[in-house]
């Protein structure tokens, strides 16, 4: 980095800190928000605080006696006084406060204002009620300072753990900040330790923000995250253990487990022929070289059924494809390289899976016939439903871990002329299976035979009736390797013949067929440009062999 | 600090004049504050605990003069104190990083440039960060610094080349560390 030094000009330039105007203004928002609320307060009682929490009702209720003139008469004379911040609800042995480096003990009722620092021994652990009811349960030999943050409470732990259960912030926030990370939360249960060798924050209920620098990641219950690679790793269960509310906290998490999707019940075994129900896996291998299993899934409402299918394939099938309902998308997925890492296996060893899908999940389901054969087609939305559910299925059984990168890509954007429409037109190539033009009776018979709504690419040639503009981009994804992004604004069904030579293949016969670009242009009527998009990629960490069962 | 009172006004006025302040200033006051201290909790703490004091009306006698220049410097100030008392709690550096989402290499390289480079910026006087930060977060020109903190043309050039010097030494001997 030394001779990066060398243009101090230069570096501040590019490497100051700056935000975005997105989060400038969400953030200047938030807080202009909570000023309101606190210009309100002010005017009615001439005081910015946070309210006293139950044993300090008394207070409040005086001041309702005095009523409201009274109140903003003498309000902020009395509100000056030191405010309670917490109170020491619950002892496991010895709490204590820490003025100017020396510890005094506090009982059951002690009260702690802001700015003071309290710490448990070694046997012992504690339960603080928050003035706006949150409780923070310390672990032994832990250390922590409790603080007014300007919209909201900021707990600083030292060293030690908590176990924070938030009460719903009414405007700010509840922060727990450690050495080198800082969590805000609006109302949930989590974790933070705070090491030597870094932090930890595990997430028990609702949602919390870890920000480390720049940095920012949100947690959901059963997630954890650490500052150090080293620090062990322990399951969230493992890490509250120490809790004396750990039993309902365990619970929490698994009643938060059990209202996620997740299928019912799960038979994963290696592939028999007889498992293969006639579908895609019977008959000869079903084993693209790029590790997708051409396989149709029997989607029922309540049932899942992928015979002879691929890990690989498995793990395409919960990945959000964007913009899109499709499921089943491994072959749209794999020229995109959005999923990378794993061992071979994943891509050659084949697993039957069926699967139940719970009452509360189940499944909007339709069939179409597709050249005779019944596909299954999803409703709106339910796709994302089955990814989720997949997703949780591979965690669980195959503790399959990936880590998500947001990229900036190369891709390509389909536009449209304003005023304009997609127009079907056929290319008069010999080898096209749509004869020569519209009026072509062999046109005729082939386009009757497709059912409305699908969408095909195949060789040279693409096509599409009555589809969308996402089923086109998807199309021409796959083709291009690139993701393509739907700029049209086009919403109507239409119908589309593409014949085009595919780039990256050296096809002789498509030697002197039209490039994508151009056909686009003149068969369709659309323009795919050059355009840079931000993707979702995976790449796996972590992936074993199923567990029996 | 003397603290003066704002010119009485009530209700919907004072509303509408503290809302005028914020529209004009917020975002200024922010984007100073995140410059200083590189993420948005304490950008978004520095800019509301300034303004709670205009709220409080917890104001010096010459905020009305220029109050730019005021909510700009107690901006850098708050900024600093954040920073510093981050230090103060964390005699450990942050290097490790969170471990998840993972960062491509060379945004890591970056990311760690951006802490070196506010870590030595809460090492500068105040009066050198101000200079800075309306120089490279702001785009201001020498002339424009100078004229909204009081100061010559000249001041601003020689303290801003300090300033670079300085952080130069202070990030070089932070990659030792």
């Amino acid at each position: 980095m030394k001779n990066d030094l060398k243009n101090m000009d230069e570096i501040l330039s590019r490497h100051l800190p700056l935000p975005s105007q997105e989060a400038t203004e969400e953030d200047c928002n938030r807080v202009l928000q909570h000023l309101r609320t606190q210009a309100d307060y002010t005017q009615r009682e001439s005081y910015a605080g946070i309210p006293a929490v139950s044993v300090f009702r008394w207070r409040r209720f005086a001041f309702a006696a005095a009523g409201v003139v009274l109140a903003v008469l003498i309000g902020s004379t009395i509100m000056r006084r030191p405010v309670a911040f917490a109170v020491v609800e619950s002892v496991d042995g010895s709490l204590y406060r820490v003025v100017e480096g020396e510890s005094h003990a506090i009982s059951i009722g002690g009260e702690l204002a802001n700015g003071e620092t309290v710490r448990t021994n070694g046997g012992a652990g504690g339960m603080l009620a928050l003035a706006d009811g949150s409780r923070v349960e310390m672990r032994s030999r832990s250390q922590l300072t409790l603080e007014r943050a300007t919209d909201g409470v900021r707990i600083r732990l030292g060293h030690g753990g908590i176990v924070v259960s938030a009460a719903k912030q009414r405007a700010g926030h509840l922060y727990v900040q450690t050495k080198d990370v800082t969590v805000s939360v609006v109302g949930t249960v989590f974790l933070v330790n705070a090491e030597e060798l870094g932090s930890k924050v595990a997430v028990i209920e609702g949602e919390v923000r870890v920000h480390q620098g720049a940095t920012e990641k949100k947690l959901l219950p059963g997630q954890q995250v650490s500052t150090n690679s080293k620090m062990p790793t322990l399951e969230v269960k493992e890490e509250i253990a120490w809790s004396r509310n750990a039993e309902a906290h365990v619970a929490l998490l698994q009643q938060t487990a059990a209202t996620a999707l997740a299928f019912e019940v799960i038979t994963i075994r290696p592939h028999t022929a007889a498992a293969a129900d006639g579908r895609g896996g019977a008959g000869g291998s079903n084993l693209a070289p790029n590790g997708c299993a051409a396989v149709i899934p029997t989607v029922d409402p309540g049932r899942l059924l992928i015979p002879d299918t691929t890990v690989w394939t498995l793990i395409a099938l919960a990945y959000p494809y964007p913009n899109s309902d499709l499921f089943g998308a491994c072959g749209h997925l794999a020229p995109l390289n959005l999923i990378s890492g794993g061992p071979g296996w994943i891509k050659s060893d084949k697993w039957d899976l069926e699967a139940n899908i719970p009452e509360s999940a189940r499944l909007a389901v339709n069939y179409r016939l597709d050249f005779g054969t019944s596909i299954p087609a999803l409703s709106p939305g339910e796709a994302a439903k089955l990814q989720k559910m997949m997703l949780a299925f591979l965690e669980e059984r195959f503790k399959f871990a990936v880590r998500r990168e947001v990229k900036e890509v190369s891709a390509y954007a389909l536009t449209l002329e304003k005023g304009t429409s997609p127009k079907l037109t056929v290319f008069p190539w010999p080898s096209s299976s749509f004869g020569a033009s519209l009026d072509d009776p062999k046109f005729k018979t082939v386009w009757a035979r497709i059912p409305s709504g699908r969408s095909l690419g195949e060789g040279a040639t693409m096509s599409g009736k009555d589809v969308y503009m996402a089923d086109l981009a998807r199309l021409l994804a796959r083709r291009t390797g690139r993701p393509v992004v739907d700029r049209t604004g086009f919403t109507d069904p239409f119908s589309f013949i593409l014949v085009f030579n595919p780039p990256n293949t050296n096809n002789a016969a498509w030697a002197d067929l039209p490039n994508v670009f151009t056909a686009v242009e003149k068969q369709v009527g659309l323009k795919l440009e050059e355009t840079k998009t931000t993707v979702e990629t995976w790449v796996i960490e972590r992936i074993d062999k199923p567990s029996e069962n | 600090m003397a603290i003066a009172t704002v010119p009485s006004l009530r209700g919907e006025a004072l509303a509408q004049e503290f809302e005028e302040i914020f529209r004009e200033h917020g975002q200024f006051v922010y984007r100073t504050a995140y410059s200083v201290t590189g993420n948005r909790p304490d950008a978004e703490d520095v800019l509301q605990t300034i303004f709670l004091k205009l709220l409080r009306r917890e104001l010096p006698p010459n905020f009305r003069t220029n109050p730019k220049a005021y909510l700009y410097r107690a901006a850098v100030n708050l900024a600093l104190n954040s920073v510093r008392s981050r230090k103060y709690l964390s005699p450990m550096d942050d290097s490790d990083g969170i471990e998840a989402p993972a960062a491509s290499p060379v945004l890591e390289a970056d990311e760690a440039l951006q802490r070196l480079l506010t870590a030595a910026i809460a090492q500068l006087k105040p009066r050198a960060v101000e200079i800075l930060v309306l120089r490279y977060a702001h785009n201001y020109s020498d002339a424009q610094i100078a004229k909204m903190l009081g100061k010559s043309r000249g001041t601003v050039a020689v303290t801003l080349y300090r300033a670079r010097a300085r952080l130069k030494k202070l990030m070089q001997a932070g990659e030792t560390l």
